[in-house]
């Protein structure tokens, strides 16, 4: 149907010039919808109770909508970067994807996503701004927000008892003190992520703005990294690797915490989401603290959102069913699967009777997304991850990793 | 048709290691164990040994930590230990998978994508190596060279291909644009060029067709590697990950490889991880113990001694 | 080649003259000529599947893939040709001339590591001797997996606190960052993909020491030949055309390594593992900069390709 003939020649059928699907269904006159809606999404938590949450939802949605067919595909994390492009340039796309905020800029700024800011309408006012923040770009709104994560500082309590840390400190200059004390005990204060797979929303972000930077400048224009903050942020870190506090493996490993120092309870303090620690060093031995402070407190959370693809040929109702999905009902279950939070406001309260996630829960005012995000930011990314490595590796000076971070940052997002 | 029914025929050809007709040929007594001059034997031996422990540990690793609980923590060495046990992770891991579906779609992948490889790879290569023709070596050499592109670069346009004309979640999408395989012709046109011209042309000359020079003659020659290409391209596309799910989008087209990943969530154990790696790898294995006497031993035991 | 009508395979240089190996004796008489043809008609019925299934699925998205290397292009369908501007970007653009150097600093390590390795492996254990049947059978395990998956396994025990590490310590030795050194982490991508990778040569080399007479090499031994003689004036010459082939393709492999690197370092620490193909992934996959991509995609085929012409020279030319 959507074959192009042959005379087009091998060129044309080797391009991606694929052409957009034909219309299968739309809004029709009275605006009811029709048509398939097709969502790939990836295994948040277990694939089959996922699926099923999903086809719950699909069933009960088509008793409003009778004439909308959903169909859910899991996706493997593996290669999924490869899946989404592939299909998009055929034309072979989904209509509904989830989406982790580093993706959304590249995206949006592609016209590969369509906007959702009317389809959210009134209904914004309940999610947490740092959702919303992380699902903006250039002030249009382009997924909706599912879950929302807080990455608190996790300590562990028997590391802080050995090294005879009492209270888990709340600055800058109480961390480094503990942090000398913990040495002495033998153990690491914190173990910092620098590998190159890791986010910096995780890694160095959190200490960039809670020194009081920020990561691009106010008209996103160009980065603001390299400032005094930053450097300050970056030489704090630097500090804490020089002097032993955390260990260097971790700066260019992966990181997989299980086979790490911090599952041999080595660790005092590890910036991560808390249920797997708790798994690892039982809930007894798990403190919750809030961020530190220098400037400024905050920490990092992150976001999962469904966007409508700009692909899409039904994005009528691919727009009704991320609204559908996102509804309180459907998030109270969904978020408590996956074990994440929720990114709603009415929805606040879902660990209440958890004495280790419902503390966690409260920090949700405190977590930043640190975004919106302008189009090249997963650049942006790739490019001070690469030198913030080289300067706690040691390989160039904080000013200077900062300084060819900046320029070739802006050079980013000026050029082409 | 099949890679299997080709060895055994030409088994039966060269039983006592007679290749049919091989030149100097005296020698088809399976090759007694020279006298090894040089290397003395504890040191080969010795060698043999640190490479086999250097290459199997991995695998020894990533069965025992399978078989540790899904939580546990790996400590070294303590967790290398081979105890205790417990079928608890693989069980885990395997829970709500479509196991047999994949396995399905897998073996569909790899035994149809082998034999048509083995076959077409074979033809042309016997073309390449023997037969003269105009722009035979510039269209060889073009093939290969085309071995140079990266497949990263081609990905994009050849699914955009294979979506216009219909192949998403096919099994001939699948298949298909796999089929022209430049290590399989290379290998095939590298080793039927050491058949001799001799051989060729006197079963010409005895009046033999070109598909039979073909079948009776090239082929039963070139065992070891028609077993060696079939297995590698038996083992390549049952490990394929990126194309199956590149083109197989809907989850009744998973091979094993692409499910097996689908079990991973964002965060997994490295007891958990481990067992997935293991059942992908298992049934391979499995299938390798059995039929490793008939490839290896024919890679080993015939043709190509002239 | 003229004469030459030994047993052994031969290899011809890539392009090169016509050829006429068995033809020179044949007098072109007009019986030739029309056995010629007929020939010729038989061999391109042999090739045509293969190569219109080539043309097809190879040739066709490889043009696609170059035409794009001119173009900007974008996954929502504009497209507009910038004739030679990626080209000219690359030229100066520092991460590619790192990447180009990474690249082949990883393939000068890769390929002789694999190419011995599998050599010699294969040479001790071709004969059947006790125990060579499980040796072949370990050596080839890593053959049966993929390094996607296998990946894993070796990121762990490469790591800080991984198996490696763990055993050095216990023979009192200090750890080591293998990860972490930008000296040590490409011969350690090129170790974890010659473990991958060298069974199959193995294999390879081992259907090929089948066309070695063996009557040959122990003749050479009564007269007392040291083992490297043997090698080098009996088994070499045979072992040229699966030679010619490995080198190539482990050539081609390490210009093109990305798996084990995706895998085990994101092309870190810092960009010393930052490999051609890894930067074409994240400019197409990651930022989908497609115009730019492909034309990384272009210049590095053309570097294989110059340089796998070369090696073809010199198989081609020293060949006994």
């Amino acid at each position: 149907m959507r074959r192009t003939t042959m005379a087009a020649g091998a060129l044309a059928m080797a391009l991606p010039l694929a052409a957009c699907g034909s219309d299968s269904g739309s809004a029709s006159g009275d605006g009811e919808i029709s048509g398939t809606v097709t969502m790939w999404t990836n295994p948040i938590y277990d694939e089959n109770a996922m699926r099923e949450h999903y086809q719950q939802q699909a069933a009960e949605f088509q008793k409003e909508h009778p004439d909308v067919e959903v169909e859910i595909t899991v996706n493997p994390w593996q290669g999924a970067q490869e899946q989404l492009t592939a299909a998009l340039a055929a034309g072979e796309g989904p209509d509904v994807a989830y989406l982790i905020p580093d993706r959304i800029p590249t995206l949006a700024s592609q016209d590969l996503l369509a906007p959702l800011g009317d389809t959210l309408g009134q209904d914004r006012d309940d999610f947490h701004q740092s959702a919303l923040d992380a699902v903006t770009y250039e002030d249009e709104i382009y997924a909706i927000p599912v879950l929302q994560s807080v990455i608190p500082q996790v300590y562990d309590k028997r590391v802080l008892d050995a090294a005879g840390v009492a209270e888990p400190p709340t600055t800058w200059d109480a961390f480094l003190d503990a942090a000398e004390k913990v040495k002495q005990a033998g153990h690491y204060m914190t173990e910092y992520p620098g590998h190159l797979e890791m986010t910096l929303n995780i890694s160095f972000y959190p200490w960039l703005y809670q020194a009081g930077g920020s990561v691009y400048s106010d008209d996103g224009e160009s980065v603001a990294f390299n400032s005094p903050e930053g450097i300050e942020a970056l030489e704090y870190l630097k500090t804490l690797v020089d002097e032993g506090y955390t260990p260097k493996g971790a700066i260019s490993e992966p990181s997989n915490i299980e086979q790490s120092e911090v599952s041999r309870g080595n660790v005092a303090m590890v910036s991560a989401e808390p249920q797997r620690l708790i798994e690892l060093w039982g809930a007894e031995n798990v403190l919750i603290a809030p961020p530190l402070e220098n400037q400024e407190q905050v920490a990092y959370g992150t976001v999962g959102a469904y966007g409508v693809l700009g692909t899409s040929d039904n994005t009528a109702a691919a727009r009704e069913w991320v609204k559908w999905i996102s509804r309180p009902e459907a998030l109270r279950e969904f978020d408590v699967e996956s074990g994440y939070f929720a990114p709603r406001k009415s929805l606040d309260d879902l660990y209440a009777d958890d004495p280790v996630l419902g503390k966690v829960e409260k920090l949700i005012p405190t977590t930043s997304t640190f975004g919106p995000h302008p189009a090249k930011s997963v650049e942006v990314m790739s490019t001070l991850r690469v030198e913030v490595q080289a300067a706690l590796l040691g390989e160039k000076s904080p000013e200077e990793a900062l300084a060819a971070a900046e320029e070739q940052a802006n050079r980013i997002l000026g050029g082409s | 048709m099949t890679v299997t029914e080709s060895g055994t025929g030409g088994a039966g050809g060269s039983a006592g290691g007679g290749v049919p007709g091989g030149g100097a040929d005296s020698l088809d007594a399976a090759p007694a164990r020279p006298p090894r001059a040089g290397l003395p034997q504890v040191a080969r031996y010795a060698a043999l040994t640190v490479a086999a422990v250097a290459t199997g540990f991995p695998f020894y690793a990533m069965m025992v930590i399978a078989l540790k609980p899904p939580t546990a923590v790996i400590e070294l060495p303590g967790s290398l230990w081979p105890w205790p046990l417990t079928l608890e992770t693989l069980e885990t891991a395997l829970a709500g998978g479509e196991i047999a579906r994949w396995a399905l779609n897998s073996v569909i992948y790899s035994v149809g994508s082998m034999v048509i490889i083995v076959v077409l790879s074979s033809l042309a290569g016997y073309a390449f190596a023997k037969k003269r023709f105009v722009g035979r070596d510039a269209i060889f050499w073009s093939i290969i060279a085309m071995m140079m592109i990266p497949y990263h670069l081609t990905l994009v346009p050849l699914f955009i291909l294979v979506s216009q004309a219909g192949g998403i979640n096919s099994y001939w999408g699948l298949i298909v644009p796999t089929l022209a395989n430049v290590h399989a012709l290379f290998l095939m046109r590298q080793f039927i060029m050491g058949i001799p011209d001799e051989m060729i042309d006197a079963a010409r000359v005895d009046g033999a067709g070109e598909l039979r020079i073909y079948w009776s003659l090239v082929l039963p020659l070139v065992r070891p590697i028609v077993a060696t290409v079939g297995l590698f391209m038996f083992l390549w596309h049952w490990n394929d990950f990126l194309w199956p799910l590149v083109v197989g989008q809907s989850e009744q087209m998973r091979t094993l490889t692409v499910g097996v990943a689908g079990l991973r969530q964002q965060e997994t154990l490295l007891p958990l991880e481990m067992a997935g790696v293991a059942l992908a790898f298992l049934p391979i294995m499995a299938v390798y113990l059995v039929a490793q006497r008939h490839f290896l031993q024919a890679a080993m035991m015939s043709g190509m001694k002239g | 080649m003229s004469g030459h009508t030994d047993t052994s395979p031969r290899v011809d240089p890539p392009p090169g003259p016509e050829p006429q190996s068995s033809g020179a004796r044949r007098a072109a008489s007009r019986a030739g000529v029309l056995l010629r043809r007929r020939e010729a008609r038989i061999a391109y019925a042999f090739i045509l599947p293969y190569v219109t299934l080539f043309l097809i699925f190879r040739v066709v998205p490889a043009v696609g893939s170059v035409a794009l290397s001119f173009a900007d292009y974008s996954l929502a369908g504009q497209f507009s040709w910038v004739g030679l501007d990626h080209y000219e970007r690359l030229g100066g653009d520092p991460l590619f001339v790192e990447a180009l150097r990474v690249t082949a600093v990883y393939t000068v390590i890769a390929v002789p590591l694999v190419v011995v390795g599998s050599l010699v492996m294969a040479l001790l254990i071709r004969r059947p001797s006790r125990g060579t049947k499980v040796f072949r059978s370990i050596f080839f395990l890593p053959v049966m997996t993929s390094l996607v998956f296998a990946g894993v396994i070796w990121r762990w025990i490469y790591s800080d606190n991984g198996a490696l590490n763990a055993m050095l310590e216990g023979i009192g030795l200090s750890s080591v960052p293998w990860l972490s050194n930008e000296l040590l982490v490409l011969p350690v991508l090129a170790s974890v993909a010659t473990w991958a990778r060298f069974g199959f040569d193995m294999l390879i080399f081992l259907a090929a020491l089948m066309s070695v007479p063996v009557e040959l090499e122990e003749a050479a031994r009564v007269d007392g030949a040291s083992w490297w003689q043997v090698f080098r004036y009996v088994v070499l010459p045979h072992l040229r055309p699966a030679l010619f082939f490995v080198v190539v393709i482990e050539t081609v492999h390490s210009f093109q390594v990305f798996d084990v690197i995706y895998v085990m370092t994101a092309g870190g620490p810092v960009r010393s593992s930052s490999t051609l193909v890894f930067m074409l992934y994240q400019r197409g996959f990651e930022y989908f900069e497609f115009g730019y991509a492909a034309a990384i995609g272009v210049v590095l085929f053309a570097i294989t390709l110059v340089v796998a012409i070369v090696q073809g020279r010199f198989f081609g030319r020293s060949r006994t």
